[in-house]
């Protein structure tokens, strides 16, 4: 039977094979150990994924039957609550508009970033792009020449000023009211959908949802639709009510797609639902608000969650 | 009414459904964050949810 630190060295290295031929760009500094009769490990991985191949090898390779959380995992840099003293960071300077793209080369936008901000730096390039995590969690690529501040370390965590939402559980909003997240929403009746943006002039259907609850409540939801619907709570959709966010897909394609809830003119007091739903919809190309009922006429209902708890609305 | 538990189809972990979801909805399984349609409720059952590509 082979020592375990043989077992452990040929199991990291066929991981981290099966993990280069997965990826592109490999971000992994960590260095594996056997001693003192048990795993260490030192160093960091980009994404969980990375982490869970690692603790799936070494369980297959030392104790199959050991729990597979039980052996160490290195740090996720792109793990919301991983340090700030364990990232590198860059800045973004005021009046710069950051396209996030999710290659290194290409056009697949799956972002944007319209403020000045510090963001964690995963892989710095002199030119082309940088890889890159933006405040609200999104890790891609920007124009490297836009990432300021190389080697500057901060003292304290940068993105301690950002309110995200809870899990299990509405936030309450940071400021704002929710008729005035409705006055917000509805300034941007028409505005053009595209793909991936979240600016105030173009936004997809996640991207117009986040940057609305953003401006209006200063709640950063993640960017991402399917991220965006593991926050808060689950609401049924009987109990749908404004302020609300609302999941659906199509019916022909499974493909997701969110909107925000609001009061309609007959619901003043916005106690209730059978108000209408705002989506940046990619069909119609803009932005656009129906009726609850038409909205999931069209679409197949997939969810609905209370991301903020809007005072004067309790839960029902 | 309690809410019934199905073995998530990924992981094999009890999932938790809403005894008020509606079929189409999806619900995530707590053990291995995969997302789960809820394809009925009379008997309840679910099956892995895939989206679709762009």
């Amino acid at each position: 039977m082979s020592h375990p630190a043989l077992l452990l060295r040929d199991a990291i290295a066929g991981a981290r094979a099966e993990l280069e031929a997965r990826y592109d760009v490999l971000v992994d500094s960590t260095v594996w150990a056997w001693s003192g009769g048990a795993v260490h490990v030192e160093g960091s991985v980009l994404v969980a994924a990375q982490a869970d191949a690692y603790q799936r090898a070494i369980q297959d390779a030392l104790d199959p039957d050991r729990p597979l959380n039980s052996w160490p995992r290195p740090a996720v840099l792109a793990d919301l609550s991983t340090p700030f003293y364990l990232q590198t960071w860059g800045r973004i300077r005021s009046g710069t508009v950051v396209d996030l793209y999710r290659g290194p080369e290409g056009d697949d936008l799956q972002t944007q970033w319209t403020e000045a901000a510090m963001v964690r730096v995963f892989l710095r390039r002199d030119a082309g792009r940088t890889l890159v995590q933006l405040p609200d969690g999104t890790v891609g690529w920007m124009d490297s020449q836009l990432v300021g501040g190389g080697g500057t370390q901060p003292s304290s965590d940068p993105w301690r000023r950002y309110v995200r939402p809870h899990v299990g559980r509405p936030i309450d909003p940071r400021s704002g009211t929710l008729s005035g997240v409705a006055r917000i929403a509805r300034a941007r009746l028409g505005r053009p959908y595209r793909w991936g943006g979240n600016r105030r002039e173009a936004a997809d259907c996640s991207g117009f949802v986040q940057s609305v609850l953003y401006e209006g409540a200063g709640i950063l939801l993640p960017k991402n639709t399917r991220d965006q619907m593991r926050k808060g709570v689950r609401v049924a959709a009987p109990a749908v009510r404004s302020g609300d966010v609302l999941f659906v897909r199509g019916r022909s394609k499974n493909l997701m797609h969110v909107g925000l809830v609001l009061p309609g003119s007959d619901d003043p007091d916005l106690t209730h639902g059978g108000g209408t739903v705002i989506h940046s919809c990619l069909s119609r190309g803009s932005v656009i608000e129906e009726p609850i009922d038409e909205f999931l006429d069209i679409y197949r209902f997939t969810g609905a969650r209370r991301i903020v708890a809007w005072p004067g609305l309790e839960l029902q | 009414m309690s809410d019934p538990n199905l073995p998530c189809t990924e992981c094999g972990q009890s999932v938790a459904v809403p005894s008020d979801a509606t079929p189409g909805e999806l619900v995530i399984c707590d053990h291995c964050g995969v997302e789960l349609e809820v394809t009925s409720m009379d008997p309840p059952a679910v099956a892995v949810f895939e989206e679709e590509e762009k």
